[in-house]
């Protein structure tokens, strides 16, 4: 749930203008027939106002904005549709690798390290991490391009929106590789539905006040996109790391920092115990740090109520245990004899919400 | 026909050589644009008496990108 709220707002803070770079161009195009037809019009109209002027008659009021509205809301439907569908397949491809914990933090790492590589390009730090981008083959460019310029008028902006799923911008990229680690169609069809609804509302304001960007506030965008995708590829890799259990996450490195837990948060009892209660809720897992008994098998007692986040999702992985929890019950977990000092690492399979097992005498 | 090669600045995304390919439409006498991102830079195929270097450099201008001899 929170990964698609992150999707939107991605979409709504950077995608909507990252995907307008690079495809109102194409928009663009495909509305310029639609801008002559209406032009034309308005000509003839205005003409015929001005006749009707002087012999005489009551002047007709002149169509005076081109109808834009429409062709850029149907762009935008067609292109969520394609896209959802695109979200779908990626999502069904990701099932199909079925990704345990370690691949899934494999792809989250090499996510992360993807989003960084076109931060580093869009900030021009080296021609090299121009590889980070993929280029559509030559024959889907060039078919877009002809259609785009010979459109007609509203079958064109419906097809050309469906056509942006072969010309995704960065940010969308790197959304599309998220739909896959997610490893399921409908959350790979949500994540990617959510994210290009996200970037709709920007999209349409930006394309219909002024139909293509100046050449200024596109460079400074481009830096704010940047700088939101170098963000976004560190808090993956971060993610991965965490789900592998590393030592290196940002969490896991303040837990072994801050060995005392902060007070506000709800903490189970520093006596180890061989039946640990863990709260899976929608904004992670309550305590953070449980205390076990070394040397005896443990009963992990995962409780969910009413838990919708990807927190669901629990994963071990060191011990190998995968989880996904019901929204609402109690789930045993065996965790096997661990030697006095084990410090267990668990999270979401996304790596997001983290916590560890500590096992003393 | 000749084949030349260009320098291509400006180009920003993996989308650009659509729009700069796009010159294959717009000036008689060219056969084929190839332009890569990666590179930097376009292949023209084109006539040379029917359009010219500084013709095809001016059209790429037109475009918002800079396009150099290489």
């Amino acid at each position: 749930m929170n990964q698609i709220f992150v999707a939107f707002i991605t979409g709504l803070t950077t995608g909507g203008l990252s995907c307008l770079a690079v495809q109102g161009g194409l928009l663009a195009s495909s509305l310029e027939n639609q801008l002559e037809q209406q032009l034309d019009l308005q000509i003839e109209q205005d003409l015929a106002a001005r006749q009707a002027h002087r012999s005489g008659k009551k002047r007709e009021r002149i169509l005076a904005h081109p109808r834009l509205a429409l062709p850029i809301l149907l762009f935008l439907v067609a292109k969520l549709a394609a896209y959802t569908l695109l979200g779908f397949l990626l999502g069904a491809l990701g099932s199909v690798l079925q990704l345990t914990a370690i691949t899934r933090a494999i792809l989250l790492i090499a996510i992360g390290i993807f989003m960084v590589g076109n931060a580093l390009r869009m900030f021009n730090v080296h021609p090299i991490f121009r590889y980070f981008a993929f280029e559509p083959p030559k024959f889907i460019t060039r078919y877009i391009r002809r259609k785009a310029k010979n459109g007609e008028s509203f079958f064109s902006p419906l097809f050309l929106g469906a056509l942006t799923v072969f010309i995704p911008c960065g940010v969308t990229q790197a959304m599309m590789a998220v739909a896959v680690g997610t490893g399921n169609a409908f959350q790979g069809a949500t994540l990617m539905f959510a994210f290009i609804l996200g970037t709709s509302p920007v999209f349409f304001v930006v394309a219909y006040l002024t139909m293509q960007l100046g050449a200024r506030l596109e460079k400074a965008f481009m830096r704010f996109v940047a700088i939101v995708l170098l963000v976004l590829g560190l808090v993956s890799v971060n993610n991965g790391l965490s789900l592998v259990g590393s030592p290196l996450s940002v969490q896991n490195m303040a837990h072994s920092l801050f060995p005392a837990p902060a007070a506000t948060s709800q903490v189970s009892s520093p006596n180890p115990a061989s039946t640990l209660l863990l709260n899976v809720s929608n904004s992670g897992y309550s305590p953070q740090r449980l205390y076990a008994k070394a040397g005896e098998q443990i009963l992990l007692n995962l409780v969910t109520v009413n838990t919708y986040s990807c927190a669901r999702d629990f994963v071990i992985p060191s011990i190998g245990v995968e989880k996904l929890l019901p929204q609402t019950g109690t789930v045993l977990v065996n965790v096997p004899a661990q030697v006095a000092g084990t410090v267990m690492r668990f999270s979401c399979s996304m790596g997001m919400y983290t916590g560890e097992i500590i096992f003393s005498q | 026909m000749v084949k030349k090669t260009f320098r291509v600045e400006g180009m920003h995304c993996s989308n650009c050589p659509m729009e700069v390919e796009s010159i294959e439409d717009d000036l008689p006498g060219i056969k084929q644009v190839t332009t890569s991102y990666q590179k930097g830079q376009m292949v023209v195929e084109f006539d040379e008496s029917k359009v010219s270097d500084a013709q095809i450099i001016a059209a790429v201008a037109k475009l918002g990108y800079q396009a150099f001899p290489a």
